[in-house]
Order: structure tokens, then C-alpha cells, then sequence
């Protein structure tokens, strides 16, 4: 009697581990699925109109290059709240490892003077300094920027 | 079994200090490699990558510049060569017309699996696949390439490798250094137990030789060195307290003894003879009771003294404790130890200064031969001791051991096996010896002498039972036997008024029983024997042993009523002043001095002498040992106030004492003085 019933507690024990661990499965599949989604490059200012951004410039934008745009300089804000895009941003977009990236920064900014672009870890935090910074750019997904509304699409870049 | 010996190993030092030391660098050489490797991992993929974006950036930005549609060969191409380095093993071109171009080093014939990575080692294909959008005139063409992970997943493999072997290396290097430092604490540890093991149980004399670099255990060993050292002072002490005497710094009997074996195990070996000494001193105790124990310890060490002086390195010279020393003599024969111990008695002899005192002292001195008179060291010992007693109850001064002496001396162990029977079955007799009043002339008192008839030996004297019943104890059982036996008879035959006294000898031992004057008041009283017709007399030196003690149990008896005669008086060394102390009724002139009086002026004068001062103190005056009338009649002349002696007649028993008591007066019955009365008694 006693066998079985633990038998039975075991049995079930091993059922709820099994939907966690199917529901971690999904939760990473979801989380993931932002690889195959596009992600566009956005600017702040709806009235601006700067036109696309060849790959080197935006290169030098986000290593903390001056870039200007009608006489106004672009302030580059670095996208870190999904971790995917990020990489992807600098695998496809800056052609160099994080660690790199990060050492570039710094090398530059010792170098040359001026900031490192701000970095955002979340998307919240990211469209407030876009609202508050007039030329703001950044990269987004496109399922994101289509509900906000104070930002503009400037071109795809995957 | 192996268990047991890790278990013992691992509960001592060594094996404490050792398990510590590695757990402590196992886990911390472990947490550093960990962090080191977990840093050169993380390194060599984020450097891997880096070159992988990186190398993708320049082969994009030269497809960029292509027409695809129209360059096709040239992007084949360049495709072609980018695998020609080996690290690319995958890539396709992708126009923005859909047109593709692909070029791999993967599989053969196998359809490559694209999934794009973000970090090295993504989806375990050992692949970093990497998808470029390219923005062309044309419109978005992609790129995509694949590159090998495996060189460097084997360089962190070596990496990974070479921390392990860094690791085991360090870990040999620990517990070589572990080991090495643990062997140099716990060796000398090891060496100082055995060490003190060996103190314990006693080996104290081997040096402690201890060697150690480390300071804690340098000073250790130092600590039970010195300790050692002191237990070997310590035990040099005692072994010469154990073996010497410690007021004259003589070997003592256990030395004596030790020698003494050597000497008899040489002897026989070597044919050799030897002779031993043994010497008593007489009248230590009279000194040492008189002038003090200072006085009596000066004495011993001058004669200690005397007897190293005058005597070879090689003899020995061992005090026996109290007054007895022994002598060994190598390679002396039977005379030399003879002529030896005479020269011995010399020295003795010589005055000596005490106290501001001159004064002077005998000995007897028992000599055994070897191996003549013993084959070990306890017979010699015993033949000494025998021939030392022998000759002092001869009243030699040396005396060499013979057979003969053997017999006596089994004669009183026997007769001390039968003392107590013999009181208990009363075997023992008084015989009494006649007093004459020389005032009165008549028979006033008689002096009780106690005999032993013995079942097997006889009637036996005094000199053979009395010393050895002081020495055995029984001396007061007998006491009370013969004053129990006096008391009767002199209450069931004597009649009423009449005045004779009865004298009783008391033993020096008895002065030192407190209880003596109430137990001979309980047997006065039992017997019916009233105290004034009894004496008791003591030697000189009786009271002298413990005059204080002695003083107060006389004056006891004193008040009681009873006599106290002192016996033998001018052989020892009390003098009349000390006498006046003591509640003393009468003077017995010892026999040595009367008998020779009449052709000894000296002794003459020393009657003469006696008789005057004692009657000046108010004692009375015995003289005893008077054998003839000449003697007698000069006595009577000095004012003697009585005599006693073989002219009145021996000691003889109670009957024959009344009759010849009765004869006596019936005789001087009409006798006026005491001269006349010496008439009645035979020549």
C-alpha cells in the first residue's frame, strides 16, 4: 500500500517536471523568435528626413562617431533589451564581438573625446530617450515600432 | 587493515596537516583554474566571433559592390576563395533576384542545415553560421557563411588540458611539499615521544640529540632534555641516598651488602679471600642520652672517620644504622683481620672532645672470614653479627667467628621460641638471696632472682633469658609473673609483723612503660602484699636511657611505698648529684668494686667514697658480692648498712630460704652487734 502510493507521488512528480520543463522549451522558442522578424532603423523626429544611412555610417554612428543629418549631429541609443537583436545588430550591422564593440567604444571615446552611445536594456526606457532626444536613432523590431507613435521607420536593416 | 592504518595516519599530525593542505589547495587551485579557464574560454570565443562579424563585414562589403546578376563568376569565385583558407567551410551568395551561389567544405553531398548563430556554439553543430543583409543597388541580397568551430574549440580543449596538467602537477608538488615539511615536523615529534617513552620507563642517561629547523620543536626538545638531565641529577641523588648514609656519608647495608656480593662472586672466581668487620659501639646510648643527639651524631661521624682514615681505598667502611658499622677487608687473612680490627678498637678508644668534654668509648668488633666462615654475603653477615654478640658477652673487644658461637646462638632462638610458653605454662622459679641489716644483724630483706626450668635445657639463669625477653617483649609478663609469685608466698608464709623486704630487679625496659605503677599497685593489691615490704631495683643506666619518664614512674612507686634500690651502682655513668633527682632509697655497690677493695685501693677508695656521700644524701648502703668476713667485718667498720654475697649464702628457693633464715637468727640470737652475728655464718 505504502509502495504504491509513493510509486503514485513519484509518477506525478515526474509529470510536473515534465510540463516545466516543456513550458522553459516554449518560453525560449518564443523569446528566440525575434531572430526572423525584421528589425528596422528608427529615428525620434517624425519631421526629420535624413534619408538612409549607409552601412559605414551607421558603423561610425554607433562606435560614437560624430554623424550629422542637416547640420544636426544623430545621437546613437544602443537597443539592449532583446538580447538577440542586440547581437544581431552587431553581427550584421557592426561586424565585431561584444567584447569588442565595447572595447572600441571605450578606445574611441579615450581617443577622440565625446560619449559612449547610451545603451537602453529596456524598450520602455528606450522610446522615453527617443521621445526626449530630437535625433535619437536606434533599432527596433518592426512588430514593435508599429505601436508607437512618436517614432519614425528610417529604413529596414534586415 | 589498510583502513586502520589510513584511520591512524589521518588522527595524527602528519596526517591532520596533510588532509588540511590539500583540501585547502584543491579547492582553491581549483576555483583558480576554474576562473582562469572560464576567462580564457570566454576570450577565445568572444575573439572567435569577433574575427567571424569581422571577416563577414569585409567579404560582404566586396559582394556589395558586385552585381550579382551580372558578375555571378566573379561572386563564385570570390566565394570559392574564401574557402580556400579552411576557417570558412560554408557560403552562399543570395541575390536579390533569388539567384543563389553556394560553396561548401562541410559534408559531401549532404544538404547543409542553415541556422543562423548569435553565439559561439549555438545549436551544437559545431558551425557559427552568420546571415548578412546586403543592401545592393539591385535591391536586399544576403549573405551567408558558415565557420568552423573546431579549431577552436580544440584550442580551449588544449587550454583545458594544460590547466588540468598544471593542476595534477601542482597537486604532486603540494603533496611532495606537504609530505617533506610534514616528515621534517613529525620525525623529530616521533623522536621526542620515543624519547620521552624511554624517560618513563626509566632509560634516563642516553642523551637527547634532536636536530629540527623548526623552532617550536628545537625548543621542545631542549625543555625535555633539561628535564632529563634533571631526572638523572635527581636519580643520582636518590641512588646515593639509597646507598649511603646520610649523617656520616658512609655506604650503608644495602651498599654493604652489594659489595659484598661482588666480593664473595670475585672470591670465588679468583681464589681470593676477604674478612668482615662488624663492629658495635658500647655506651653510645648512655653518651647520646646524656650529652644529646648533636653530641651522639659528632661522635658517629669522628668515628666514620677514623675507621676511612686509617683504612685502604679499596676497603669499604658501612654504617649498619644506630652504633653498628661493618668492615670489609680484600685480601686479608684471618690474623691480618684480627691485628685490623684490634687497631680499630685502639682507635675507637681514643678520647674523644664533645661538648667541651673528654670523652671515651668501647666497642666489640665480630670478625668473618671468607670463605672459612661463609660461602655468600647473609652468612658472613650472620657469623659477624654472631662473633660481635659473642665477644661482647664475653667482654672481649674482638672476636673472630667459630662453629661453637653457631650453637649459642641456635640455643637462644630456641629458648626465644619457648619464652612465651614458658610464662604462659609459669616454668619460671624465684629464688631469693639473704640481705643482712648490719645496724640490726638480722635478716632483713632478700633480693628475688629469677630462674627457668626450662623442660629440656634445665635450669637456666638469668644472663640466658632476660636480655632476650627485653628484646622479644616479654620482659613484662615476666616481671609481673615473679612479683605475683613473691606477693604469694611472702603473704602465705610469712607471719603477720614481719618486716623482711623483698627486692625485685626491674628491667630498663619496664622504665619506659608508663602503665607499670598502676599494674604492680593492681597485683600488690590482688596478692595482698603490701608495697613496704617491697624493693625494686634498677641499674644506672635503666634510668639514664629516659630519665624523665624513668623519674616519674619511680616517683610513683615511691609514693606508693615501695623501695627503689639502684643496682650495680659505679659501673655506669649516672653520678650522685643526678641521683639526687631521683627518688632513689638505697645504693647497691656493684660486686667488681667489694671483692677487690681489700687489694684495691682505688676501689677501696671508691667504697670509701660511696658509703660517705650516699649517706650524706640519706641513702642506705648494700654491698654486694661479699664473699668472705674479712670484707665483711672492714664493711661493717665503713658503715655499710647491708650485705649481700655468697657469705650469707646463694640465691636459693623460698622453703630453703625460710629455714636458712631461721637457723641464721636462731644462731645470732644473742649476738649484740653485727660483727658478732658474722660468727653464725660459716667460713
Amino acid at each position: 500500500m505504502g509502495a504504491t502510493v509513493e510509486r503514485n507521488f513519484s509518477m506525478r512528480a515526474f509529470q510536473v517536471l515534465l510540463a516545466v520543463l516543456v513550458l522553459a522549451v516554449s518560453v525560449t522558442a518564443l523569446s528566440a523568435s525575434g531572430r526572423d522578424e525584421h528589425v528596422v532603423l528608427v529615428m525620434s523626429s517624425r519631421a526629420a528626413q535624413p534619408g538612409q544611412f549607409a552601412a559605414s555610417e551607421l558603423r561610425r554612428l554607433f562606435l560614437g562617431m560624430p554623424v550629422f543629418r542637416d547640420g544636426d549631429k544623430v545621437v546613437p541609443l544602443l537597443n539592449a533589451s532583446n538580447k538577440e537583436v542586440y547581437q544581431a545588430f552587431l553581427q550584421k550591422v557592426m561586424f565585431m564581438s561584444e567584447a569588442n564593440y565595447q572595447r572600441q567604444l571605450v578606445l574611441r571615446v579615450f581617443r577622440r573625446g565625446g560619449n559612449r552611445p547610451a545603451i537602453y536594456h529596456k524598450t520602455e526606457h528606450l522610446v522615453q530617450a527617443m521621445e526626449a532626444i530630437p535625433n535619437g536613432v536606434s533599432f527596433m523590431l518592426q512588430s514593435e515600432v508599429e505601436h508607437l507613435n512618436d517614432v519614425e521607420v528610417v529604413q529596414p536593416l534586415w | 587493515m589498510v583502513t586502520q592504518r589510513i584511520k591512524r595516519w589521518y588522527g595524527g599530525l602528519s596526517g591532520r596537516l596533510a588532509a588540511s593542505i590539500l583540501l585547502s589547495q584543491a579547492v582553491l587551485t581549483g576555483l583558480l583554474f576554474g576562473f582562469v579557464l572560464y576567462g580564457v574560454d570566454g576570450s577565445l570565443r568572444s575573439q572567435f566571433v569577433n574575427e567571424v562579424r569581422a571577416t563577414s563585414g569585409m567579404l560582404a562589403s566586396v559582394l556589395m559592390k558586385l552585381d550579382a546578376d551580372q558578375e555571378a563568376e566573379a561572386a563564385a569565385a570570390l566565394l570559392d576563395e574564401a574557402l580556400l583558407g579552411g576557417r570558412i567551410v560554408f557560403a552562399e551568395f543570395r541575390t536579390p533576384r533569388g539567384k543563389s551561389i553556394s560553396r561548401s567544405s562541410v559534408s559531401h553531398g549532404e544538404p547543409v542545415v542553415f541556422q543562423e548563430d548569435l553565439a559561439y556554439g549555438e545549436h551544437a553543430d559545431s558551425t557559427y553560421f552568420i546571415k548578412l543583409p546586403l543592401h545592393t543597388r539591385q535591391g536586399m541580397a544576403e549573405l551567408r557563411l558558415g565557420y568552423d568551430e573546431q579549431p577552436t574549440n580544440e584550442r580551449t580543449l588544449h587550454a583545458y588540458r594544460l590547466a588540468g596538467l598544471l593542476v595534477a602537477v601542482f597537486m604532486v608538488l603540494t603533496v611532495l611539499s606537504v609530505t617533506l615539511t610534514g616528515h621534517k615536523i613529525v620525525a623529530p615529534l616521533r623522536h621526542l615521544r620515543r624519547a620521552s617513552r624511554e624517560i618513563a620507563a626509566g632509560q634516563i642517561n642516553k642523551r637527547l640529540n634532536i636536530n629540527s629547523g623548526v623552532g617550536d620543536i628545537q625548543e621542545l626538545a631542549g625543555d625535555l632534555e633539561n628535564m632529563r638531565g634533571k631526572l638523572v641529577s635527581l636519580a643520582h641523588q636518590l641512588e646515593h641516598q639509597a646507598m649511603y648514609d646520610s649523617l656520616t656519608d658512609l655506604p650503608n647495608r644495602a651498599l654493604l651488602d652489594d659489595r659484598l656480593g661482588q666480593a664473595v662472586t670475585v672470591g670465588n672466581r679468583e681464589k681470593t679471600v676477604f674478612a668482615l668487620l662488624m663492629i658495635d659501639l658500647d655506651s653510645f646510648k648512655e653518651i647520646n642520652d646524656t650529652l644529646g643527639h648533636y653530641a651522639g651524631d659528632t661522635l658517629l661521624k669522628e668515628v666514620s672517620a677514623r675507621f676511612t682514615l686509617a683504612l685502604r681505598e679499596s676497603d669499604t667502611v658501612a654504617r649498619f644504622g644506630g652504633d653498628e658499622f661493618a668492615i670489609l677487608l680484600h685480601g686479608v687473612t684471618e690474623v691480618q683481620a684480627m691485628d685490623i680490627a684490634r687497631k680499630m678498637i685502639g682507635l675507637i678508644r681514643r678520647p674523644y672532645l664533645l661538648d667541651q668534654q673528654s670523652v671515651r668509648l668501647g666497642a666489640s668488633i665480630g670478625v668473618a672470614q671468607f670463605p672459612e666462615h661463609g660461602k655468600d654475603a647473609s652468612e658472613l653477615l650472620q657469623h659477624a653479627d654472631v662473633a660481635m654478640y659473642a665477644a661482647k658477652k664475653r667482654g672481649d673487644d674482638v672476636g673472630i667467628y667459630s662453629p661453637e658461637l653457631d650453637r649459642h646462638s641456635f640455643l637462644e632462638m630456641s629458648l626465644k621460641n619457648d619464652l612465651l610458653d614458658g610464662i604462659e605454662k609459669r616454668e619460671f622459679v624465684v629464688y631469693f638471696q639473704p640481705k643482712l641489716d648490719l645496724r640490726t644483724g638480722r635478716i632483713s630483706a632478700a633480693e628475688a632472682l629469677v630462674r627457668w626450668e626450662h623442660p629440656r635445657s634445665g635450669l637456666l639463669g638469668p644472663d640466658l633469658f632476660i636480655s632476650l625477653a627485653e628484646r622479644s617483649g616479654f620482659i613484662g609478663p615476666l616481671t609481673d609473673l615473679v612479683l605475683e609469685q613473691v606477693g604469694k608466698v611472702f603473704c602465705s608464709d610469712l607471719r603477720t609483723g614481719d618486716k623482711l623486704r623483698i627486692a625485685v630487679n626491674l628491667s630498663p625496659v619496664s622504665l619506659r612503660d608508663d602503665a607499670l605503677p598502676a599494674r604492680i599497685e593492681a597485683l600488690l593489691e590482688k596478692v595482698g602484699w603490701s608495697p613496704r615490704h617491697l624493693d625494686l631495683e634498677i641499674t644506672e643506666s635503666a634510668i639514664l636511657q629516659s630519665p624523665r619518664q624513668a623519674g616519674e614512674i619511680l616517683m610513683a612507686m615511691k609514693s606508693m611505698g615501695v623501695g627503689i634500690a639502684i643496682d650495680d651502682f659505679g659501673t655506669g655513668y649516672s653520678s650522685l648529684s643526678n641521683l639526687k633527682q631521683l627518688p632513689v632509697t638505697e645504693l647497691k655497690i656493684d660486686r667488681s668494686f667489694i671483692s677487690h677493695m681489700m687489694t684495691d685501693s682505688n676501689d677501696f677508695a671508691i667504697v670509701s667514697a660511696t658509703l660517705r656521700m650516699a649517706h650524706d644524701l640519706g641513702l642506705k648502703v648494700t654491698a654486694e658480692g661479699v664473699e668472705n668476713k674479712i670484707v665483711a667485718t672492714r664493711l661493717i667498720e665503713m658503715g655499710c648498712d647491708t650485705l649481700q654475697g655468697y657469705l650469707l649464702g646463694k640465691p636459693m628457693p623460698w622453703d630453703e630460704f625460710l629455714a636458712w633464715r631461721q637457723r641464721f637468727e636462731e644462731a645470732s640470737s644473742d649476738e649484740v652487734d653485727a660483727i658478732s652475728c658474722l660468727a653464725a655464718l660459716p667460713d
